[in-house]
């Protein structure tokens, strides 16, 4: 029998990793090490200021082969996500952004209602577009029928490091939207990773977590395998758990036994 | 060797151009199909079905599981889990209905049922006057909830005809429901506009090519114009729909799989709908030819019933009046949510002017008031409506 | 004068083209986008675009994010 590959589909195009490695608070130097060790095919990108001077340039580290991921950070409603989403693009490194709508400076708390706009417009250009939002159905239910090609709920506020706060409304998310589910932000811990797959999570995306380890590239391989292990759980169907107190009451179909057939 | 077509041309959305239906460019049946076409009940072993009873969240795989014969030996642990599961949604309400025929002119050929055109049965139709009369009677007896149902013809009984019976009957009730023939977004928010909210269409079987041997002419026949009409039903702006398979025209099983599949996509595709699932058996009708019946026990329905339960916690379950009066109040207290009293499934027949035949036998002939005491009996909460029409 | 980045420029005869404006500045045009009063020019018309005076340019690139 043929092994049926196991693929994250997005936008059309497949990956074997499930694992996307933000690029923030890195120095340049442990870029490629930590994508490498991360085995991530997708790596996330901002788009600021250049500098003058011919310094280096991020896009000088990223292995070759590597889907770029140009985010919108730094954009506080539609408009201005738009607006970062074309330049990005103009940067000729495919179609890929991840919206990323933050007009709250002290939680960083996404904006649904303005993502949504986003993506409705960035969709209608071509874009493969994958939202970053607080998990809400009904939000995500409204960026799939505004084309996104995933939804990207996070577990907790970002950079926080503090792990699936929102865990059972991205439950909800895993189990009634049919585009993949991508958890963002605020994944802390490699153990966190893998209980977000094992919950059904189609991929996992991550940064701080990895960028404020003290072994950079080490803790990017903590993650891969936490994502691959969490993954293969899932495929496998996870064992059941003893509910406290199952307690078998009274028969229920006893009733069955006496039933005459009516045809 | 030639692959079966399992879609014949009476299936595809291309027979309804002529006949002024409504194509609103849906893929629900064709996923549907697909799935009921691989749908194997006999594929699964005891562990799939352990593995559907440990499972937080039945997935349609946990659910082909739960319908198989293979979960047979597990019924009463699905009975327990049903029940936790309708206790935890519903508490101990069950809701309380009656169904009531306006007419039974029909211009259809279903080889299975009494109001087959082809049957010489009285036909009659209620005119506005039979209609109050008859919807008076019914809320005397308290009922707050009415299912209108018609034969289907759009001759003997029109739009127009409907639109007038509902707005008799929300003066009468709260919440009016609709059994009729399908038909156009258009014309279900007219029906919406005179008071209509919930609209039940059978699609009797979901085995192409079993309807098309039991549907030999008639508009039902093009079997897609039936099967898309939930979903024009919710463009037409009702609260909800309801989905059932007439159980043992084909294999139940499969059927049972499919009618599941349809109710779990709709309500994926408008999660803002309300879902609703009947479970028909197939009853003796007048003028049953030769049909053999596809046979299913009480104990297959039983566990149909509960495979729904655990499927889509959420969904309305209708019990019918075709089921013995010891089965339904069972039923009730383990995954129904709503059960038919007082119920005549002829015309004219609450006000002693019976005029017209029935549309079947029914088994559980008990009126509103005994309904009541049984379930207050068995510690259940009768609820007449809990609804809003907006 | 024209502002890059936030910076006022002077302009003259040896940066008034936009390609070598750029070059002058040390930006890495392979790696750069340019939105010159809000519209962006494409890479291969850098040569053929003429700075005025008050144009206002932002010169971009990718960096680390998440």
């Amino acid at each position: 029998m043929e092994e049926k590959r196991d693929l994250l589909m997005l936008g059309g195009h497949a990956f074997t990793s499930r694992f996307i490695l933000g690029s923030g608070k890195f120095s340049l130097a442990l870029v490629k090490a930590a994508v490498e060790h991360a085995g991530a095919q997708i790596v996330t990108l901002a788009l600021r200021r250049a500098n003058p001077g011919g310094a280096d340039n991020i896009l000088d580290y990223i292995p070759e082969g590597v889907t770029l991921l140009p985010n919108t950070s730094g954009a506080r409603n539609a408009t201005e996500a738009v607006r970062i989403a074309r330049f990005s693009r103009e940067l000729g490194c495919g179609d890929f952004v991840k919206i990323e709508v933050i007009h709250d400076s002290k939680y960083l708390l996404p904006d649904n209602g303005e993502t949504i706009k986003a993506t409705e417009t960035l969709a209608g250009e071509g874009f493969i577009v994958m939202p970053y939002m607080f998990p809400d159905l009904n939000a995500a239910r409204d960026l799939v029928n505004a084309g996104a090609a995933c939804v990207m709920p996070l577990a907790a506020p970002i950079g926080s490091n503090k792990g699936l706060c929102g865990r059972e409304f991205i439950q909800i998310l895993i189990d009634e939207i049919d585009v993949p589910i991508i958890v963002d932000a605020g994944i802390g811990r490699p153990s966190q990773a893998c209980e977000a797959m094992e919950m059904g999570a189609d991929a996992i995306m991550a940064n701080t977590a990895i960028a404020t380890a003290k072994d950079i590239p080490a803790m990017a391989q903590a993650f891969k395998k936490a994502v691959d292990a969490g993954r293969t759980a899932w495929l496998s169907g996870l064992g059941r758990v003893l509910q406290k107190g199952a307690d078998p009451s009274s028969p229920l179909t006893g009733f069955l036994s006496g039933e005459r057939e009516a045809v | 060797m030639r692959q079966m077509d399992p879609c014949p041309d009476e299936m595809k959305h291309n027979g309804m151009k002529h006949n002024g239906m409504e194509d609103i460019g849906t893929d629900i049946m064709d996923r549907v199909l697909s799935a009921a076409a691989a749908y194997d009940p006999a594929r699964f072993t005891p562990g799939d079905v352990r593995a559907a009873l440990d499972a937080d969240e039945c997935s349609p795989e946990d659910f082909a599981a739960l319908l198989s014969p293979a979960a047979v030996p597990f019924l009463e642990e699905i009975a327990q889990k049903a029940r936790l599961e309708t206790k935890k949604r519903f508490g101990n309400s069950v809701f309380l209905f009656t169904p009531l025929y306006i007419s039974n002119y029909c211009e259809n050929f279903c080889v299975y049922c009494g109001f087959n055109h082809k049957n010489r049965i009285a036909r009659s139709r209620l005119d506005g006057e039979g209609i109050e009369r008859e919807m008076k009677a019914i809320a005397e007896s308290g009922l707050l909830e009415l299912l209108i149902l018609t034969g289907e013809s759009r001759k003997m009984s029109d739009v127009a005809y409907i639109g007038e019976a509902c707005e008799v009957a929300r003066r009468y009730f709260k919440v009016v429901g609709l059994e009729v023939y399908p038909m156009n977004s258009s014309e279900y928010a007219f029906l919406h506009r005179h008071g209509a909210d919930f609209v039940t269409v059978f699609q009797e079987t979901y085995d192409p090519e079993r309807y098309k041997e039991l549907h030999p002419a008639g508009r039902k026949r093009i079997f897609p114009w039936r099967f898309n009409a939930q979903e024009r039903a919710i463009l037409g702006g009702m609260r909800g729909v309801g989905f059932a398979a007439l159980l043992g025209l084909a294999d139940f099983r499969k059927d049972a799989y499919a009618t599941g599949m349809h109710a779990y996509l709709v309500q994926r595709k408008y999660p803002q709908a309300e879902i609703s699932l009947s479970c028909p058996r197939l009853r003796p009708v007048r003028g049953d030819s030769a049909l053999p019946p596809t046979r299913i026990g009480v104990v297959e329905l039983f566990q149909v019933i509960c495979a729904y339960r655990l499927f889509m916690p959420f969904a309305g379950i209708t019990i019918s009046s075709r089921e013995s009066a010891r089965f339904r109040d069972h039923v009730v207290d383990i995954a129904a949510t709503k059960i038919s009293a007082g119920v005549d499934v002829g015309i004219g027949g609450r006000t002693g002017r019976a005029s017209g035949d029935e549309q079947f036998e029914i088994d559980d002939g008990r009126s509103v008031s005994e309904i009541r005491d049984m379930l207050l009996l068995r510690s259940l909460q009768p609820v007449m409506s809990e609804y809003i029409y907006v | 004068m024209i502002t890059v980045n936030g910076c006022r420029i002077d302009l003259s005869e040896g940066n008034r083209n936009l390609s070598d404006c750029l070059d002058a500045q040390g930006y890495r045009t392979d790696r750069v986008v340019v939105v010159l009063n809000e519209v962006v020019v494409r890479r291969n018309a850098y040569s053929s675009v003429i700075l005025k005076d008050g144009d206002v340019m932002e010169v971009l690139h990718f960096v680390g994010g998440g």
